[in-house]
């Protein structure tokens, strides 16, 4: 646990948790404690599992809610209930403002100390805008939003209780509760840990701030040619055809450009497949010369993340080695990319 | 020793030893060192006893060649410059922490110069900072030798005799060869942005067939204005002479030469094996900046850079076009 960040005191969390259990959700042998991260849920007993189910009632969309002064609400003109906005309000408070804040503003403050040019270079070459342009205030606050929603049902939530779990490769998979709601269920030894989503390693610091490795990576956006047609890759995960990240993007096809909604330009597990899906969807388009147009977006990705690098080569410290080791992580995500499967 | 050199039939003008290799004495002048064929020593036909350099009896030289030789690599006022440099940068490696070596060693084929005799690993990288490709193997080749390296230095002329000849604007820089970011940092113990990037040794089996990949820049044949690496094919192996990763000049020559190769050997599939071999490639090189990265120093500053700028090349590998067919056989085939 970082040494700013304060320890929980127990009162108000014991306080929380109860209310949180008598307006319908379950907390089943999970304690909040320091972790390496900051804070985390642990199993009480780690001899038994842990199960978290979060009712509809308290699942909490993300565009309802805003910051009021220093504090997280829902925003004004949102219907909720006196109850439910009472508690959720307080729970962020003793959230945001009981350490989760100090985290967030600790990596803002480190993006903050970055040269002008390479902060500049974030934003607008790796989709970091929301760490370095605006408010210090409103930055933390986005951070910690973005940090800690989850995706559910094609809308993106605050999970009381859920948005405490920090992510891992591992972690338990949110799924349906039995009568609806969002549940977590599993077995674990040490904290509890939310799987990520389906973001590669840029995308995942973009949302979290640390650098994982992940088994895929999706090119970053780009224009290219295939023959005299212009390809269009964008980097929206959540617009696919199958599942998040993994199946073939969305293409459209519109006044002779191809706009792909993401693409995947390497997969550990299948690595064969970028090439296979690419090649599908220009045969699908008639679109010629599409080996071609491939190498040139992995070369555009490689070259971006190298360039990254040695924009940090003469730098140090603690986000400038994130940074480089999330370069890393993408550059060997970018490397499996071998031949090609048919579809 | 100069004129010894001479009267053994080399040629030198214009050159004289500077602090740390050779200075054109009038940079209005071209500056020239030619060595006689019989003077180039094959470095297989050396072998160093108690930090010596001496000749084995297969060298074949003659008696006044032989002492010229070896008085030559011996002078120690000639070579203390160079062997100063290879001594730091292998007591650096040695001092570097254990995971970094390792990856070099293991990863990178590094380990003769990580070897725990460290008089043995400055000797190693001595000669290889000495050598140049001469008909198929590294040979030493005297006074041109003294040159540094630099990839936009004089190249060496190949004929009768090996010659460099141009103009300096003062220090003779002399690119030996065909250079990687990491052979050169091998080599010489520098950082530099080369043009292409070969290939580590490597094997790669794909259904029952290896695929080895060697580090033999000399050996190549032409085919038109493109050179390919010579093939041997048995069979269930087939081994290249070394293998052109990516090009900055021409991205598209690499898969192309590789996949002209394979096709015209009946491997199917050559795509997936060129793939293969390049991911092979850029996990080293990823792995070594991932063991770097809680470090600092100049010296795990310089590799990060080699790192960078190896896959910087290996990334240059776009597209693909035609490669002339192989000639057919004369004897004036070989490049």
């Amino acid at each position: 646990m970082h040494k700013d960040t304060p320890s929980p005191d127990p009162a108000p969390w014991q306080g929380l948790l109860d209310e949180f259990r008598t307006m319908g959700g379950v907390a089943h042998n999970i304690v909040l404690r320091p972790s390496a991260s900051g804070r985390g849920l642990f199993p009480e007993n780690p001899e038994r599992p842990v199960c978290l189910l979060v009712p509809d009632s308290l699942l909490f969309r993300t565009r309802d809610i805003g910051l009021v002064g220093d504090r997280i609400g829902i925003a004004d003109g949102v219907e909720t209930e006196p109850r439910t906005k009472s508690f959720f309000e307080r729970y962020q408070t003793e959230h945001f403002c009981g350490g989760a804040r100090t985290e967030s503003a600790r990596l803002i403050d480190m993006f903050d100390s970055l040269q002008p040019e390479l902060r500049n270079r974030l934003a607008a070459e790796f989709g970091l805008k929301d760490f370095v342009v605006g408010d210090r205030e409103k930055r933390i606050f986005r951070y910690f939003f973005r940090s800690r929603a989850i995706r559910w049902r094609g809308d993106t939530y605050l999970v009381p209780l859920l948005d405490r779990m920090n992510r891992g490769e591992r972690g338990l998979k949110a799924k349906p509760g039995p009568g609806g709601g969002l549940q977590i269920e599993g077995s674990t030894e040490g904290e509890i840990l939310l799987s990520f989503d389906s973001q590669d390693s840029l995308g995942t610091f973009t949302k979290h701030g640390i650098a994982v490795p992940r088994m895929h990576a999706y090119s970053v956006p780009t224009r290219t040619k295939a023959g005299a047609i212009e390809l269009v890759i964008g980097r929206d995960v959540t617009m696919g055809t199958g599942h998040p990240g993994s199946g073939p993007p969305q293409m459209q096809v519109e006044s002779g450009n191809i706009h792909l909604s993401y693409l995947t330009v390497g997969n550990v597990k299948s690595p064969r497949l970028p090439r296979g899906i690419f090649y599908t969807l220009m045969r699908k388009a008639g679109v010629a010369h599409a080996e071609d147009a491939f190498d040139k977006i992995l070369f555009v990705n490689r070259t971006k993340f190298l360039s990254l690098l040695e924009a940090l080569e003469p730098l140090n410290g603690e986000l400038v080695s994130r940074l480089r080791r999330m370069a890393h992580f993408q550059l060997a995500a970018l490397a499996e990319c071998v031949g090609a499967r048919t579809l | 020793m100069t004129e010894e050199f001479r009267a053994l039939g080399g040629a030198v003008k214009n050159i004289a030893p500077g602090e740390h290799g050779l200075i054109a004495i009038d940079p209005a002048e071209p500056v020239l060192v030619r060595v006689p064929h019989g003077l180039l020593v094959r470095t297989e036909d050396i072998v160093l006893e108690d930090q010596k350099i001496l000749l084995r009896e297969s060298a074949g030289l003659s008696d006044p060649l032989r002492r010229f030789f070896e008085r030559y690599a011996n002078a120690v006022n000639l070579h203390a410059a160079r062997e100063a440099e290879v001594a730091s940068r292998v007591m650096t490696l040695a001092a570097l922490p254990d995971n970094v070596r390792q990856a070099l060693a293991n990863d990178l084929g590094l380990a003769a110069l990580l070897q725990d005799d460290t008089g043995r690993a400055i000797q190693s990288g001595l000669l290889k900072t000495r050598q140049i490709a001469w008909q198929g193997g590294p040979a030493i080749v005297p006074i041109m030798e003294l040159a540094r390296y630099d990839p936009e230095g004089l190249r060496p002329e190949r004929g009768t005799n090996l010659q460099i000849q141009g103009y300096a604007a003062k220090e003779v820089f002399v690119r030996y060869g065909p250079q990687d970011a990491f052979s050169a940092f091998r080599r010489f113990g520098c950082a530099l942005p080369e043009t292409a990037a070969f290939s580590l040794p490597s094997t790669v089996t794909i259904g029952q067939v290896q695929f080895d990949i060697g580090v033999n820049l000399g050996e190549g044949t032409r085919r038109g204005n493109d050179r390919v690496p010579t093939i041997a094919r048995d069979a269930d192996k087939v081994s290249l002479s070394y293998l052109l990763l990516g090009d900055r000049r021409s991205p598209a020559l690499p898969r192309s030469i590789f996949r002209t190769l394979m096709t015209e050997s009946g491997i199917n599939n050559p795509d997936e094996v060129f793939d293969l071999i390049v991911r092979s490639n850029a996990l080293r090189f990823i792995r070594l900046l991932q063991n770097l990265e809680p470090y600092e120093g100049e010296m795990i500053s310089t590799l990060r850079t080699v790192a960078r700028y190896q896959l910087e090349a290996i990334s240059h590998c776009v597209g693909s076009r035609k490669i002339a067919p192989a000639p057919s056989a004369s004897p004036n085939a070989a490049a």
